[in-house]
């Protein structure tokens, strides 16, 4: 069984287990209605198997990287009271209240910008919104909302995009006006990113193309989505989805 | 309201935009080597053809050239490019392609399609634009440019497979006869076309690697074969123009926008001077050819002007700034989208982006100064401890630490003592900015005087001389 299922399937039991019989303890925590995203990085775990480069002082500063892109979009909303984040190996979750939709999109897409820019690595992820606990100062989040998110990542986010449930969009009608949320070919709903940056720093796609060449981004989509440097389609697919999603935004990859 | 646009708009745009007739070899080259950026051909070739006795010019490129149906339109519109929003086009505006046009009678484009069996022409007539120029109050430029304008098409006498755009100057003018005829034009030609650097040159390759390692992005993909008469002309730099401290490198980035971005880059500075920085010779390469995606802005002294005009840091006058600049050989290769050259092309368009730059270039000449400074100390006085320590920081500054212990070494290396150049030249050294019947005179009179000094009074004629030439110097500043 794989690491992914386990943990599900400690989930789902930490889940249904019978609700303790009450006596003197303070009345038992329930679930609030929260928005609740998981963002992860791709090719992480290949780094780590990959025995001939061996180096794990790389994928420890490649962690501490995404911890600190975290913890300075976060902290100010954890101080406030309004957000937790927890991560986990190589990926974070993040619970906020329903009428801070629009700051978790921009801080899932201003991850995902830094996680290519400076990492040169593609990240997926899901935002969804159902019921969710936080306890233990953040350092415990369970619920039925982490699990979709979860699951949403690994099943169907598929490429390298964060993709947005429907209860999202419901739950937080009337706070939403986040406006980089796009719809892709298949129908699901999506952070375009790199739409969003170009907008937060005014820039036009030439400068964004420049920006992406000089930080060697370019060479090293068209690199891997040749099948010869990747030959296995399921992650070739990765690179050449945020290749399309450079071309969207009218960005050439030459 | 409609806006009255005349014929003398054009004359604006073209004319007076180019007023050195060698800006139009620069304009058709760029305009070839745009197309190139847009859609490589295999072989890329742009060839420069004069004919002085039918005195035609034409520049042909084997690309792909327009689109059928865009051609005609394209080549009649003033003021709009056709390089669409082509990432790396070199940034010509449309009105480039007219450049010609008041040097020549008649200016003719020809576009030949892959797979086509004909060929498509535009002409603009020059001889009719003259006269419409002379005689017409007309503010109907529509108008004018109807009259003056042709299109046909005609059939073409070689192989369908062939493709390719010309440019053919018909019964061009005095100006640029004049041009052709000087000693230097193929020289010229390959300071400001943006040619590739010559096999022989050994510093090619390091540029080249290490403008990639910094840029990201090749510098290959704006390097182009041109020929002139059938002859390739290439960079103007070979191994005597590597000097003492070899080839150093400066990689200049914009300041950060924001924590969420990388510091964007503007390019590569490489730059090589003797350890005494003293003028190279006039007719070198000498100074700092300042190149946005290789196409060349201004002159050697782009740097100096840049940083002298509307600057409240000073760093020197002019004419220091010319002179130091004179003991160096070297580029700046800038390929950023942050920066737009200024209509002329002979500098950036001031906004907070090259006011960064001007920044980072100051600070450049500044150190670049300095060390030309505290070398000429140290090279009279290489005893006084304070003097050497101050010329290894300067060399450190200048070159962040490139290689000084070799420096020192070599600097403090007193079994060769340098000799005074035979080629050196007073006048630019003394007078960089006068005009040349000036200088030559002076040079002249310069010579003339070191020789009579010496004549009288062997060796120590030369301090009399020096001290002549120096009350000369002194008086030529004030004067200025």
């Amino acid at each position: 069984m794989s690491n992914d299922s386990k943990v599900l399937q400690w989930l789902a039991e930490e889940d249904s287990l019978p609700a303790k019989e009450p006596h003197e303890e303070p009345p038992r925590k329930s679930y609030d209605k929260k928005i609740v995203a998981w963002l992860d990085m791709l090719g992480i775990r290949a780094k780590i198997k990959d025995e001939k480069t061996n180096d794990a002082e790389s994928i420890i500063n490649i962690m501490s990287q995404m911890a600190s892109y975290v913890s300075s979009s976060c902290d100010k909303y954890m101080a406030e009271g309004v957000m937790s984040y927890l991560q986990i190996a190589d990926g974070f979750m993040l619970v906020a209240d329903l009428n801070y939709a629009d700051q978790v999109c921009s801080i899932i897409a201003d991850i995902q910008w830094k996680i290519l820019i400076n990492l040169k690595m593609l990240s997926r992820g899901a935002i969804t919104a159902g019921n969710v606990s936080v306890a233990n100062n953040g350092s415990l989040i369970i619920g039925p909302a982490y699990v979709d998110a979860y699951a949403m990542e690994s099943e169907n986010a598929i490429y390298a995009r964060t993709i947005i449930s429907d209860a999202f969009l419901s739950e937080t009608k009337d706070y939403l006006s986040f406006k980089f949320i796009k719809e892709d070919f298949d129908r699901t709903n999506y952070i375009d990113y790199i739409h969003y940056i170009m907008d937060k720093q005014s820039f036009d796609s030439k400068r964004m193309h420049k920006i992406l060449v000089e930080q060697g981004i370019c060479k090293e989509l068209k690199k891997s989505y040749d099948p010869k440097n990747t030959p296995k389609i399921n992650i070739r697919q990765k690179y050449g989805w945020t290749m399309s999603l450079l071309s969207r935004n009218k960005i050439e990859i030459i | 309201m409609r806006i009255g646009m005349g014929i003398r708009l054009l004359e604006t745009l073209t004319s007076a935009l180019y007023e050195d007739p060698i800006v139009l070899f620069r304009e058709y080259v760029q305009n070839s080597a745009d197309a190139f950026i847009r859609h490589p051909a295999v072989d890329n070739k742009i060839e420069i053809t004069i004919n002085q006795d039918d005195r035609t010019i034409e520049f042909l490129d084997n690309g792909y050239g327009v689109e059928y149906d865009e051609f005609e339109h394209k080549m009649r519109n003033i003021g709009i490019s056709d390089k669409g929003s082509a990432i790396d086009q070199i940034g010509f505006r449309g009105i480039g392609r007219l450049s010609a046009m008041p040097f020549c009678r008649e200016l003719i484009f020809t576009n030949k399609l892959e797979g086509s069996s004909e060929v498509q022409k535009f002409s603009w007539n020059g001889e009719k634009y003259n006269k419409l120029l002379s005689q017409s109050t007309s503010d109907d430029l529509e108008k004018a440019v109807d009259e003056i304008t042709k299109y046909w098409s005609e059939k073409y006498s070689g192989d369908d497979s062939e493709h390719f755009f010309k440019v053919t100057l018909v019964s061009y003018g005095d100006e640029i006869s004049e041009l052709i005829s000087m000693g230097e034009f193929d020289d010229n030609l390959s300071k400001i076309l943006p040619v590739k650097y010559a096999d022989a040159f050994s510093a090619k390759q390091q540029i080249h690697d290490h403008y990639a390692d910094f840029m990201g992005d090749r510098l290959e993909k704006f390097e182009f074969d041109v020929f002139l008469n059938g002859n390739q002309l290439f960079k103007p730099y070979t191994n005597e123009n590597i000097l003492e401290s070899d080839i150093v490198f400066w990689d200049l980035c914009f300041d950060k926008t924001s924590d969420d971005m990388p510091n964007e880059k503007i390019g590569v500075m490489w730059f090589t001077f003797n350890r005494k920085v003293s003028s190279n010779p006039p007719k070198s390469p000498r100074g700092l050819y300042v190149r946005s995606k290789n196409m060349l802005l201004g002159t050697e002294y782009a740097i100096a002007d840049s940083v002298t005009k509307g600057n409240k840091e000073y760093v020197a006058t002019y004419r220091e700034l010319t002179q130091t600049l004179n003991g160096i050989y070297g580029e700046l290769l800038i390929d950023t989208a942050r920066l737009s050259d200024n209509a002329r092309r002979d500098w950036f368009r001031i906004d907070a982006s090259s006011i960064q730059l001007r920044t980072i270039l100051t600070d450049y000449l500044r150190k670049l100064k300095a060390y030309r400074y505290a070398a000429s100390q140290a090279f009279n006085d290489k005893q006084t401890q304070a003097k050497k320590q101050k010329v290894i920081a300067a060399y450190e500054d200048l070159t962040k630490g490139f290689d000084s212990k070799k420096f020192e070494q070599e600097f403090y290396d007193t079994t060769e003592e340098p000799k005074e150049d035979n080629t050196f030249f007073y006048a630019d050294d003394d007078i960089p900015r006068r005009s040349i019947t000036a200088k030559k005179f002076y040079e002249e009179i310069l010579i003339g005087l070191k020789q009579y000094c010496t004549a009288i009074d062997g060796e120590q004629g030369i301090e009399s001389f020096i001290k002549i030439r120096t009350f000369l110097k002194q008086y030529l500043n004030s004067r200025d």
